[in-house]
């Protein structure tokens, strides 16, 4: 009898608790308020460009749920998208435009407007087509949740575009930079020391990558002392207790100056003396062996 | 140089022999924590740094066997200071002293080579181990000079441009691979692995080479021994 009655309870609560379940999460999913899932669940959603490359328009409604932007709809971001059916010319994706969830820690509408802001007046910013936007570095944003690129990833990323000569000659920058940077400590220490040697992105800076010569960027020589033994740097473990000259030791362009051109030379010198030596020393050593 | 009791030849005394092991167990510990910082990218060096874990700990290690070697080469010149103002027969019998002697050994052992003279008899030490010992010490010395830019690079850079900087990173680099091979290729031919050896080469343990040996090897010398033993027992007896 109690068995009986408790159970009765038992089902009555638990019907009350999904259903209390239902109603309170399923807002919080982003049900597909726009219905834009209706068409775009289906995988043969795709189309072949002009240039002959297949697009998918495929959206695994799941696994969007569970990124990181799965509480956002989709008219959100593709604000472009007005009507449902809609138009098929439409424009990118602005990841600066506000977003109307509330932010619990800001406790208002959350926006990445800062940081498009100070990335659009960048140098990546420009409008060119070999500049990167927001997704060749933030893929993964419309992917997993929370999913954080590796040090390694960042590196990797700034170097596909800064190891290729043709477009940095385009404007003007430096082609050795990458290797610069691999010929450097820094490079050695992120190598072996757990990823922990400066990578691009600690000196330059996430969004706001200037050239030297622009009075705000990092790499600035006014500001080359801050970024690199400064407050920040002091708490990362970067140079702290430095004179004021060892900043200027790092310098993609360091291989231009007479004296390290020098030591180049000098260095491919003795490797060719270390090799003549090897063979010269093993004859000689061979002649005496029979000799004595 | 002395023949001890038991007809052996002292050839190197205790602060010699220490100093040489001091100086080359530095060496191989810097050697084998060096090389792999050199060629890191390449797979026996990632390996390497898998196993010790710690980049900065193997750059440690290294630094203190830098420091060992800079002792060691101080604590040479030091003892060669302190030798010199003590005893006088030091002055007059400079073993590493380069003669012309030597060069006329040079030329002729190179006519050895090609069967036209036979081989010159040599003293205390060869050309060859002259040769040796100068080189490793200028290397040795430019790799510790080099190596403490790197150790000090704050320092270093309020000294000088950082420039040199870069430079004596690059020397430090190259001429160790120099060292190495002109360690295993010349020094340890001449004393250790030399065809002419009858023995291994133990002086730099006991110090002491056997007497068919000292004939062999450093003919001059032994000569120069016996005969310094027999005047001293001819004046003796005169005095006696
Ligand atoms: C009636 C079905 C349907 C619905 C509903 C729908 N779409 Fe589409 N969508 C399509 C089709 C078909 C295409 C491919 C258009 C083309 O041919 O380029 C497409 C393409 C797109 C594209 C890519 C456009 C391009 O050219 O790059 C975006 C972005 C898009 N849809 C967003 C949305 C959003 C946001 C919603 C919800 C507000 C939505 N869609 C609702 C059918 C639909
Ligand atoms: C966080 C913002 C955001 C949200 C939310 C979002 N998208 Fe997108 N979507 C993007 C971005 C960025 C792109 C890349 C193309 C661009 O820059 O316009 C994109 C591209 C697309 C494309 C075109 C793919 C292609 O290859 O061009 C489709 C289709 C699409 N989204 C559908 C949707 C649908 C359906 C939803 C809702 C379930 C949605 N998106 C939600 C940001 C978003
Ligand atoms: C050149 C590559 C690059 C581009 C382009 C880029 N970012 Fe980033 N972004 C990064 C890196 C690197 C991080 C640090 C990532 C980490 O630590 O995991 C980052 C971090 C972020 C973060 C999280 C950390 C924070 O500061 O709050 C946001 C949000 C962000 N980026 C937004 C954007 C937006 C919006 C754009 C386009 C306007 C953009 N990013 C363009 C490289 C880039
Ligand atoms: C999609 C390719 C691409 C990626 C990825 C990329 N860059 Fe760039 N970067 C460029 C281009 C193109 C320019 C030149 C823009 C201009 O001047 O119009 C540039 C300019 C720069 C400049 C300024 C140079 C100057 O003289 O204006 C710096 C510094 C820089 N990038 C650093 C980075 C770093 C750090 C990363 C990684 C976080 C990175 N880049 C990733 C393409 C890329
Ligand atoms: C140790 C800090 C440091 C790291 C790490 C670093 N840079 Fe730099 N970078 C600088 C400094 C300082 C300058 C300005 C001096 C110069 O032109 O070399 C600079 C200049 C540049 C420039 C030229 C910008 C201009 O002002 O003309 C580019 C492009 C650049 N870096 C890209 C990169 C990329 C890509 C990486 C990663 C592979 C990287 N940097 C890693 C410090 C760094």
């Amino acid at each position: 009898m109690i068995n009986n009655i408790f159970s009765k309870h038992a089902v009555l609560a638990a019907i009350l608790v999904a259903g209390l379940l239902c109603a309170f999460a399923a807002p919080s999913y982003s049900k597909d308020v726009d219905d834009c899932i209706l068409c775009h669940r289906h995988e043969g959603l795709r189309v072949t460009g002009a240039d002959g490359n297949v697009r998918s328009f495929y959206v695994d409604y799941e696994h969007y749920k569970g990124s990181i932007h799965g509480s956002a709809n989709c008219r959100r971001c593709h604000t472009s998208v007005t009507e449902v059916p809609h138009k098929k010319r439409y424009k990118k994706v602005n990841c600066g435009v506000v977003c109307h969830l509330k932010s619990i820690a800001l406790k208002r509408s959350f926006s990445h407007s800062k940081i498009y802001d100070t990335f659009m007046t960048s140098s990546h910013g420009a409008t060119n087509e070999d500049a990167p936007g927001c997704l060749n570095c933030h893929p993964q944003n419309l992917d997993k949740r929370g999913a954080k690129k590796s040090r390694l990833e960042i590196l990797v990323e700034c170097s596909k575009c800064h190891i290729d000569d043709k477009t940095m000659s385009k404007y003007d920058i430096f082609p050795g930079i990458v290797q610069s940077y691999e010929n450097s400590l820094h490079s050695k220490v992120f190598f072996l020391e757990n990823s922990s040697g400066a990578i691009c992105t600690d000196c330059h800076s996430t969004h706001n990558i200037l050239t030297k010569d622009e009075k705000t960027s990092p790499m600035n020589e006014r500001n080359l002392y801050k970024t690199c033994a400064g407050k920040e740097a002091a708490v990362a473990g970067c140079h702290m207790a430095t004179n004021p000259d060892f900043v200027y030791s790092f310098n993609h362009e360091r291989v231009k100056e007479a004296g390290v051109a020098t030591a180049f030379k000098v260095e491919s010198t003795i490797n060719f003396v270390i090799i003549a030596l090897f063979y010269f020393l093993s004859i000689v050593n061979i002649i005496r062996i029979i000799r004595e | 140089m002395q023949k001890s009791e038991e007809g052996l030849f002292v050839y190197w005394s205790v602060n010699q022999r220490l100093t040489h092991i001091v100086l080359f167990s530095a060496v191989i510990i810097s050697v084998i924590t060096g090389i792999p910082m050199k060629y890191y990218r390449l797979d026996f060096g990632m390996r390497f740094f898998q196993l010790f874990d710690s980049y900065i700990a193997v750059r440690m290690i290294h630094n203190a066997a830098g420091f060992l070697i800079l002792t060691a080469l101080l604590y040479h010149i030091g003892s060669i200071i302190y030798v010199w103002m003590r005893t006088e027969q030091f002055r007059k019998v400079i073993y590493m002293k380069f003669t012309k002697n030597d060069i006329k050994d040079f030329a002729n052992y190179i006519l050895f080579l090609f069967f036209l003279k036979k081989k010159p008899k040599f003293g205390k030490y060869s050309f060859f181990e002259k040769l040796d010992y100068y080189i490793s010490f200028i290397l040795l010395a430019l790799l510790a000079i080099t190596g403490l830019i790197q150790a000090f690079p704050i320092i270093a850079t309020a000294l000088i441009s950082i420039s040199w900087l870069l430079i004596s990173v690059k020397l430090h680099s190259s001429l160790s691979v120099l060292f190495i091979v002109y360690v295993l290729f010349s020094h340890m031919f001449n004393t250790h692995y030399h065809p002419g050896r009858l023995y291994l080469n133990t002086v730099w343990l006991f110090g002491t080479l056997s007497e068919d040996e000292m004939k062999k090897m450093h003919y001059l010398e032994y000569m120069r021994v016996l005969k310094r033993d027999v005047d001293l027992r001819e004046e003796y007896k005169k005095k006696a």
